[in-house]
C-alpha cells in the first residue's frame, strides 16, 4: 500500500526568494519524512471552492530534524498567487508524498541535473542526496536571466559544480540549459547520467540529447491535475508501448510519473 | 439512539446512502490508504466497456470556477480486466458494488449487461446514457427518451441485477425522460451525469481541452442537479440516486429532501479523498441534531 497522508501541517515559513518565487516551509505528517527526490505533494490553496483542485509542487526538500518540508514555487496564477499570501502558522491541508521519484541507482559517479527555471525544485533534493551518496554532480541551470536564478547560493553550499545559463547571458553561458549540456557533451566531458526538470520544450530536448548519445537520463513531467492519486485519469501522458496490439499507452503523470525514462514519453506536435 | 441511515434502493439494502461516484473512485481501491471503503454505502466503479478503451488526448482536464471540465473518454481497463483483476479485490473489502457500464451501440450495451449478470460480487448495474452512439450518426443515447427508453427494456431483458439508469442533464425536459427510463423497467435513477462545457485560452484561441468540449461538475452544477432530481422525483416513483456537485453533508441532505433516496459524490473526492466518510458522519450528526430518527424518513421532504 502506498505511504501518503492526507493531512494538515502548519506552515512554518513563506517568503519571497526572487521575483514571482516563493519557498515555504510546512510541518509534515511522518510519512513526508521518507519522501523521495521527484516525489510532489498536492497542496489545497484555498479553504473555499475557488479554486476548488489541489495545485501539485515538487518536494524541495525534507528536514527531518524539524520535521518538516520545503516548496519552491513560481507565482503564475490564481492558486499560487493565493498560496504566497497565506501567513505562517496557518494550517495546510496537504496530500502526499505522491508520484514516483526519480531513481538515484541510475546516476552513476558522474550524474548531471539539468534545470529549467523552477524545475529546480525537485533536483535540489535530488542534487543533496547524490552528494551524500558520494557522487561528483553538476547541476547545468537554466534561467531568463540573473535576476531569475533561484536558490543558488543553497545550491553552492552543496557541494556540486553549479553551471549557469542565462537566455540574456545576463550570467554563465548565453542560451539554453540544454545548450549548456550539449557543450559538455562536444568537450567529451564524463557523464554518467542525466536528470531534467523544467519546461515541456526543454525536458523534449533534452529526451532528444540523450537518447542521440546514448545517456542515461530521468525526466520529471508537469500536467494539469485533478487528484493526483491516480484516480481522476486527467494527467495522462502518451508513452511508447511495449504491446503490439496499440500504437501507444496513456501513462498518468501522478502515478507512473511524474518521472519518466528519456526514451518513454512521445511528444505531440500540440 | 443512534440513527438509522440505511436505505433501500432497488431492492439494495445499504447501510448508508453515500456512495462514490463513477470516474471519481477509481476501482475503489486506490482509497484504501485513506479509509475503509467498506463503509461506504456502496461504490459505483469507473465506467467499463466491452473493450478497454485509451481515453482522449490531454489536456483531460481543467478546472473552472467552483467545478472542473473533464474530458476523460472513458479510458478504462475493460470488463475482462475488471472482473478479474478489481472485483475480487473489491469484493474481499466487503463493499457494496454497483458497475457503471457504456457502449457505442445498443449491442455492446446489451453484450456488457449479459456478461456482467453472469459474474459473482456485482451487486448493481448503473447504466451510464451519455454516450454517444455510433450506430445513430455519434448522437447521445440519454438525450432522446426513445432511445434511452429502448436501450433500457433491452437491458432489462438481459439482466436479474437491479438497474440504475444514469441520466444526463443535457436534456430539454428531465421528467419526460426519467419517466420514459421507469417505464421501460429502470429499477432506480441516478442523475446527474456531468453538464457538457467548454473552456477556451484567449490568447492561442484554442479550447483548454483537447477534446474541444468536456463535462462540467463539482459545486458549480449542484443548483441544476438538485432541481433536475426534484423535478424527476415528481415524474416518477422509482428510487433516485442524487449527484452533482456534494462537498459536504449539508449538501447530500439537500439533493434527500429534493428527493434522492441516496446521493453519490464525485468530484469532492479528488480534493479530499475521505469525504465520503465526513459526509456519512455529518449525515449522522445533522439527524441528531434535528431528531430525525431514520434518513428515510426526509427524503422527498420538501415543503410546497
Ligand atoms: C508533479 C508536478 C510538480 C510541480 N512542481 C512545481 C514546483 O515545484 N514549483 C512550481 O512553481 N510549480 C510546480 N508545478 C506546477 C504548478 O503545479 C502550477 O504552476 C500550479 O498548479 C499553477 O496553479 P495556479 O492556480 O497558480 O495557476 P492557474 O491559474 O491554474 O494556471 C496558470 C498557468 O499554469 C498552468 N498550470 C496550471 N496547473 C498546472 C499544473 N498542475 N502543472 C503545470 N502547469 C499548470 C496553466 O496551464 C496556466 O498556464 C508542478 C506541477 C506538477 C504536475
Ligand atoms: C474525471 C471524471 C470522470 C468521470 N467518469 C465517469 C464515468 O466513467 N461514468 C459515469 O457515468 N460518470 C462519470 N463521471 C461523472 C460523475 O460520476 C458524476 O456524475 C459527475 O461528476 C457529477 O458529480 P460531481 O459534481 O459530484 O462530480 C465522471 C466525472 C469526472 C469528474
Ligand atoms: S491527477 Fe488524477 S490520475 Fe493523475
Amino acid at each position: 500500500m502506498m505511504k501518503y497522508s492526507n493531512g494538515k501541517g502548519k506552515i512554518i515559513s513563506n517568503r519571497e526568494v526572487a521575483p514571482d518565487h516563493y519557498k515555504m516551509e510546512v510541518e509534515a505528517p511522518t510519512t513526508f519524512g521518507e519522501a523521495l527526490p521527484g516525489q510532489f505533494v498536492m497542496v489545497k490553496v484555498s479553504d473555499g471552492v475557488v479554486p476548488i483542485l489541489r495545485r501539485p509542487f515538487g518536494i524541495f526538500q525534507t528536514n527531518k530534524d524539524r520535521g518538516s518540508f520545503e516548496i519552491l514555487y513560481r507565482k503564475v496564477g490564481e492558486g499560487t498567487r493565493l498560496l504566497a499570501d497565506i501567513a505562517p502558522g496557518v494550517n495546510l491541508d496537504i496530500l502526499g508524498p505522491l508520484g514516483t521519484g526519480f531513481d538515484l541507482d541510475l546516476s552513476g559517479d558522474n550524474p548531471i541535473l539539468i534545470a529549467g527555471g523552477v524545475g529546480i525544485a525537485p533536483l535540489y533534493m535530488l542534487a543533496k542526496e547524490l552528494v551524500s551518496a558520494g557522487k561528483q554532480v553538476k547541476v547545468l541551470f537554466g534561467s531568463r536571466g540573473k535576476n531569475d536564478l533561484l536558490v543558488v547560493d543553497e545550491l553552492k553550499t552543496l557541494g556540486i559544480e553549479l553551471l549557469i545559463a542565462t537566455e540574456d547571458g545576463s550570467e554563465g553561458f548565453k542560451g539554453y540549459g540544454t545548450g549548456l549540456l550539449e557543450e559538455l557533451l562536444e568537450r567529451g566531458e564524463e557523464i554518467s547520467s542525466v536528470y531534467a526538470c523544467g519546461p515541456e520544450p526543454m525536458l523534449e530536448k533534452v529526451d532528444k540529447i540523450a537518447i542521440s548519445h546514448n545517456l542515461i537520463c530521468q525526466l520529471s513531467l508537469e500536467a494539469i491535475m485533478a487528484c493526483g492519486f491516480g484516480v481522476c485519469l486527467g494527467c495522462v501522458v502518451k508513452t511508447c508501448t511495449k504491446d503490439k496490439d496499440r500504437e501507444f499507452d496513456y501513462n498518468r503523470v501522478c502515478c507512473e510519473g511524474p518521472v519518466f525514462n528519456a526514451g518513454e514519453v512521445i511528444w505531440d506536435e500540440a | 439512539m443512534k440513527p438509522d441511515l440505511s436505505v433501500e434502493i432497488a431492492g439494495l439494502k445499504l447501510k448508508n446512502p453515500v456512495m462514490t461516484a463513477s470516474g471519481t473512485f477509481g476501482y475503489g481501491l486506490e482509497y484504501e490508504p485513506f479509509f475503509d471503503i467498506g463503509q461506504l454505502g456502496a461504490i459505483a466503479v469507473k465506467g467499463i466497456s466491452l473493450k478497454p478503451r485509451p481515453g482522449n488526448a490531454p489536456p483531460r482536464v481543467i478546472e473552472t470556477p467552483a467545478g472542473m471540465l473533464n474530458a476523460i473518454g472513458l479510458q478504462n481497463v475493460g470488463v475482462e480486466a475488471f472482473i478479474n483483476e478489481k472485483l475480487p479485490l473489491l469484493n474481499k473489502k466487503g463493499v457494496t458494488v454497483i458497475v457503471n457500464f457504456f457502449g457505442n451501440t445498443d449491442e455492446e450495451y446489451v453484450q456488457l449487461a449479459e456478461k456482467l449478470n453472469g459474474t459473482e460480487g456485482i451487486a448493481a448495474l448503473e447504466m451510464n446514457i451519455s454516450c454517444p452512439n455510433v450506430k445513430e450518426g455519434g448522437i447521445v443515447f440519454g438525450t432522446d427518451p426513445k432511445v434511452a427508453h429502448d436501450l433500457t427494456k433491452k437491458i432489462k431483458k438481459v439482466t436479474t441485477l437491479p438497474l440504475i439508469v444514469k441520466l444526463s442533464p443535457n436534456v430539454t425536459s428531465i421528467g419526460e425522460m426519467a419517466k420514459s427510463v421507469e417505464d421501460a423497467g429502470a429499477d432506480a435513477l441516478s442523475m446527474i451525469n456531468t453538464i457538457t462545457g467548454m473552456s477556451i485560452d484567449i490568447r492561442k484561441r484554442k479550447s483548454k481541452l483537447a477534446n474541444m468540449t468536456g463535462g462540467l461538475s463539482g459545486p458549480a452544477i449542484k443548483p441544476v442537479a438538485v432541481r433536475m432530481v426534484w423535478e424527476a422525483a415528481k415524474a416518477v416513483k422509482i428510487p433516485i440516486i442524487g449527484i452533482g456537485g456534494i462537498m459536504s453533508a449539508e449538501d447530500a441532505i439537500e439533493f434527500i429532501i429534493a428527493g434522492a433516496s441516496a446521493i453519490q459524490i464525485g468530484t469532492a473526492n479528488f480534493i479530499n479523498p475521505s469525504i465520503a466518510l465526513e459526509i456519512i458522519k455529518g449525515i449522522e450528526t445533522f439527524m441528531l441534531e434535528e431528531k430525525i430518527e431514520k434518513i428515510s424518513h426526509i427524503i422527498g421532504s420538501l415543503s410546497q
